[in-house]
């Protein structure tokens, strides 16, 4: 099976399809994160969400939808993205008004942060039934996001652990997009390099599942997007170079770069290139 | 008087002058020396036959015209020129060149003793032959055989609609961890080394278990006695050589070898892609020796040694559609080694012993950017086997089946679970990072009876038992398996058998770790009905018919689960029906290969569904014709299309920058029926002391685009398929002496 993977993995690689929307491309309405203000609580603690969405063709408008709230019924173990087994689910709604949220408006393209907030607050018994290692590790809480734009339904989750480790993640930083080595103020031209420099990542203390304890450090990973145009590497590494593949639009230009921490942090970082 | 007497032999003398003519009679290319021939003197109708060596002496041949004459069937008629020919002694080499020369001409494949009514055989006659198998590849040509899927570029082989994962592979009837090199292009013992290769694919005998679906195994070939040989070829994807010859008049060695640079022409496809760069080019090879001495009457001892690797590495600039974390950097390498020391003892005419061991190691890693399975095991298998026939009517086997393995497994690797195919990415997976050290056993004992009720009875009853113990699961399993012959007449063989087939869990699956330690051995249950049929009335030409019907129960398998990792919740049916002809007519051959099959699976929560080795209709059909030094053969498959299960969307997780497919009723839909037509010329230049063959191989001539996954856009909203190979012409040439 190894082997088939190897194929599999030459097959998909190799094969660019210009039918798809690519990865990078903002068009539609779409979730493209969730920023949390703690991403790891002890047990009782709370925690602010907020979505990160791009509507660039919506034209600007009001996007309601609904929010639930429950403990992580296994999902990196292949559970369904569901709050169904959750008696204790918390529901809500979440409105997301790209013309006059802060953060959005035509000026930025309808791209940046939601204004409406979610606040998490953690069951205080989230740890009943769990191991050690996962009472250390991390127990997830998610919350769910569900949108119908369109005609389609869009749905994005976020996880906040709970942990006794003490110590919390803190979000990751960006402290610039470069293009070419500067700071960027203009749109990038076919080929130009962009790039982002980064607060550093934290290290942390992890058990693994033969219960051997170990010290790890973030891998911070970069998504860029794009209003308009081609990258390389949509999903980079936080110091890794990435080229701009298309001529420059003649209009307004946005690029977004989502820093994540894996595991749960979270930066948002945008340039609005006129 | 005297002086009368000598004066008239000296007249007669000078009147009847003679001389002696002898030679060697040789096949022209393979230097095979023909005995029992007539050779002939004309016009003086003197007759001469060949000695073992090929030698022949005429004396007393009346000096001046003659002809020598040598016609032999299967042979080119020789004919000396007249004028002369006869004028004084000579030694003459002549070579005789055949009708039809087969692919690889200095082997002698002995007589098989078919064992297991329900296994097909090629042999290395068979499948060199075969259209399809990469220039005489044994486990390709053995996809042509009833019961075996078309799997793609897969390296594994489907049997009757069971998990390739179900399927054991052995050579000379020890366990290794792969038949087929990368991407499944060729066996990992070059095709010339291979006397066999053998499939049971369901209701087989006690001798083999670990397999819940079926078995397919090489046997290495004993090397020649008479004389050194050698083969060497050369094509697109590989080259490789074979020397083979007696050591002493008791012992015989064979060294073979193959490198493939298939790496140098990914390279080249590779070369101007942004979306992936190769470090290191892919790459296999494989090497073989066998040495045999026969050490007296009684014993004989064989060893075989067999080493295998394949590597690959390379890094993916740009992440995968669907799993941000599978870019980067990308190594897999999979070696092993066996020698297999054995010895057999004629005990005497009633009575034999198989001795036989097989010791190597196994080592598998994968590395995904930094994410990596390294397996490295010690392997020590034992099998052993006293075969009596008390009587005509009463033949036992008693055997045993042992294995030991030492295992290091560090893994680094998300957890991975996957319900009809549709799984959480690897980004999403929980991470498990462990090393362990293991060893388990695996200890098997089997009883095999052939019982007639009389010595003319035409019923043949098999009333077979095999005890298989696993320590890593603690479980002992008695496995009973009948089965039933009945020879009809002459020309018609009737079949059947029932019988338990019981493997322990995969390694992952019964981790503490990573799956499940409570997980238990799956089983399966086969019953089995069949004939032969022979039209040929003994001869070689005509049509020769089997039929197989099959239906095998699953239980206990193991399935995902959530909160435990693996439990053993799955069960499963498979049922079906093979036909296989084969028709031989002159110079013309050709075979219809039929499988009907429905394989479906119960997993709770999910219902019942077909597997994903499902293909309800499996058709091959296969010609060859040999003309003089050309020889042209042809396959053409029709499959219908594995089960998929389609993902409906995807839910975003905001944490991995991934979306989690949605799951659609598992295996409802189909990919594309597969078609395809694989043709295969080969050409013979007879030298007098070697044979070059030239070859084109051709997969799929039409260019059928043919479906073998899909791939899904980053956020499932669009879909398109993922066609096969496209067509793949090879062309080489091989030189044998």
């Amino acid at each position: 099976m190894k082997l088939f993977l190897v194929l599999s993995l030459l097959i998909f690689a190799s094969c660019g399809d210009d039918k798809f929307n690519r990865v990078e491309e903002l068009k539609g309405f779409r979730i493209l994160g969730v920023v949390a203000s703690a991403p790891e609580v002890a047990p009782g603690g709370a925690s602010n969400l907020q979505l990160i969405v791009s509507d660039l063709s919506g034209g600007g408008r009001t996007i309601n939808g609904t929010t639930k709230s429950c403990i992580d019924p296994g999902i990196s173990l292949g559970a369904s993205v569901s709050c169904d087994h959750d008696p204790s689910t918390v529901s809500g709604n979440y409105t997301i008004d790209t013309i006059n949220d802060a953060d959005l408006g035509v000026a930025n393209l309808y791209t940046g942060v939601a204004s409406d907030v979610v606040n998490v607050t953690v069951p205080a018994t989230i740890f009943v039934g769990r191991s050690s290692r996962e009472q250390f590790n991390g127990v997830g809480y998610i919350t769910i996001f569900e949108f119908t734009v369109d005609g389609k339904t869009e749905t994005a989750f976020k996880r906040v652990a709970a942990t006794n480790r003490g110590t919390f993640n803190a979000n990751p930083s960006i402290t610039s997009i470069l293009l070419n080595g500067t700071n960027i103020n203009s749109k990038p031209n076919k080929n130009d390099k962009l790039q982002v420099t980064t607060a550093a990542p934290e290290s942390y203390n992890f058990i693994n599942v033969d219960g051997s304890q170990e010290v790890k450090t973030e891998e911070l990973q970069v998504a860029w997007y794009v209003s308009y145009g081609e990258l390389n590497k949509p999903k980079a590494e936080a110091q890794e170079e990435v080229k701009y593949l298309s001529s420059p639009p003649g209009s307004t230009m946005v690029i977004l770069t989502l820093l994540r921490d894996d595991r749960g942090g979270f930066f948002i970082q945008r340039a609005v290139l006129p | 008087m005297p002086f009368l007497i000598l004066l008239l032999i000296s007249s007669l003398s000078f009147a009847q002058e003679v001389v002696t003519i002898k030679g060697k009679l040789i096949e022209k290319g393979t230097r095979k020396s023909l005995a029992d021939v007539n050779a002939y003197i004309l016009p003086h109708k003197l007759k001469a036959i060949t000695n073992a060596k090929g030698e022949f002496i005429f004396e007393n041949v009346p000096k001046g015209d003659c002809q020598l004459i040598i016609n032999l069937t299967g042979y080119q008629k020789f004919e000396s020129q007249s004028a002369g020919a006869c004028g004084s002694d000579q030694e003459v080499d002549i070579y005789l060149e055949k009708s039809t020369y087969s692919s690889f001409e200095s082997t002698v494949i002995g007589k098989y003793d078919k064992r297991d009514d329900q296994s097909h055989t090629l042999t290395q006659e068979e499948f060199s032959k075969a259209p399809g198998s990469f220039g005489g590849d044994p486990v390709r040509a053995a996809q042509n055989l009833p019961g075996v899927a078309q799997s793609g570029g897969s390296a594994q082989i489907i049997v009757q609609g069971a998990s390739p994962d179900d399927t054991g592979y052995l050579i000379n009837g020890h366990r290794v961890p792969l038949v087929f090199h990368f991407g499944g292009l060729s066996s990992v013992i070059i095709p010339e080394a291979v006397e066999r290769v053998e499939l049971l694919p369901s209701g087989y005998g006690p001798e083999y278990s670990r397999a819940m679906g079926g078995i397919i195994g090489l046997t290495t070939k004993e090397p020649k006695k008479d004389r050194f040989h050698g083969m060497a070829f050369v094509d697109l994807l590989n080259s490789g050589g074979l020397i083979e010859g007696p050591i002493d008049d008791k012992s015989t060695i064979l060294v073979a070898g193959r490198y493939s640079y298939i790496g140098q022409v990914l390279k080249a496809v590779a070369k101007n892609n942004d979306n992936f760069e190769l470090t290191a080019a892919p790459t296999y090879y494989d090497f073989t020796s066998i040495y045999t001495r026969q050490i007296n009457e009684k014993n004989k001892f064989k060893t075989t040694f067999v080493a295998s690797k394949d590597q690959l590495e390379l890094i993916l600039n740009k992440s995968a559609n669907n799993d941000t974390e599978l870019r980067g950097e990308f190594y897999n390498r999979t070696e092993f080694f066996r020698i297999i020391p054995q010895i057999v003892t004629q005990i005497d005419d009633k009575s034999k012993m198989d001795h036989s061991l097989a010791i190597g190691r196994d080592s598998i890693l994968v590395n995904i950017n930094g994410r990596y399975l390294d397996i490295n095991a010690n392997v020590i298998s034992q099998r052993s086997e006293y075969v009596r026939e008390w009587s005509p009517t009463y033949k036992t086997f008693i055997g045993l089946d042992n294995q030991w393995n030492q295992s290091e497994v560090g893994i680094n690797l998300p957890t991975s679970y996957s319900i009809g195919g549709v799984g959480t990415p690897f980004s999403v997976g929980e991470n498990r990072k462990f090393k362990t050290e293991d060893s388990q056993m695996f200890l098997g004992a089997y009883l095999r009876q052939e019982i007639k009720p009389s010595a003319d009875s035409k019923w043949t009853f098999l009333p077979n038992l095999r005890v298989d113990h696993f320590t890593e699961t603690q479980e002992t399993f008695a496995q009973p398996r009948f089965q039933l012959r009945h020879q009809w007449s002459s020309s018609l063989l009737l079949r059947g058998s029932v019988g338990q087939y019981v493997q322990s869990p995969q390694p992952q699956e019964s981790s503490p770790e990573y799956g499940n330690k409570n997980v238990k051995s799956p089983y399966a249950i086969h019953y089995t009905a069949g004939f032969t049929k022979d039209f040929r009335d003994g001869g070689t030409q005509g049509l020769e018919l089997t039929n197989n019907y099959f239906y095998k129960e699953l239980k206990d398998l193991v399935i995902p689960d959530v909160q435990k990792n693996y439990t053993n919740k799955g069960s499963g049916t498979i049922y079906g029906s093979e036909i296989q002809a084969k028709y031989k007519k002159d110079d013309w051959s050709g075979q219809v290969v039929y499988t009907y099959l429905k394989s479906e699976r119960h997993i709770p929560k999910f219902g019942t569904a077909p597997s994903e080795f499902d293909q309800t209709h499996n058709l091959n059909l296969i010609g060859t014709l040999n003309r003089g030094r050309w020889n042209f053969s042809g396959r053409f498959r029709f499959v219908t299309g594995n089960p998929y299960t389609p993902v409906t969307g995807g839910t975003y997780d905001s944490d991995n920058d991934v979306y989690i497919p949605t799951r659609g009723r598992i295996y409802s839909q189909r990919f594309d029926a597969f078609n395809q037509l694989d043709i295969r010329i080969e050409r013979k230049v007879i030298y007098q002391t070697w044979i070059l063959t030239s070859y084109l191989d051709v997969l799929n001539v039409y260019n059928s685009a043919n479906q073998q996954n899909i791939e899904y856009a980053y956020d499932y909203s669009a879909k398109k398929k993922v066609r096969g190979l496209p067509i793949l012409p090879t062309i080489g040439v091989k030189g044998e002496f």
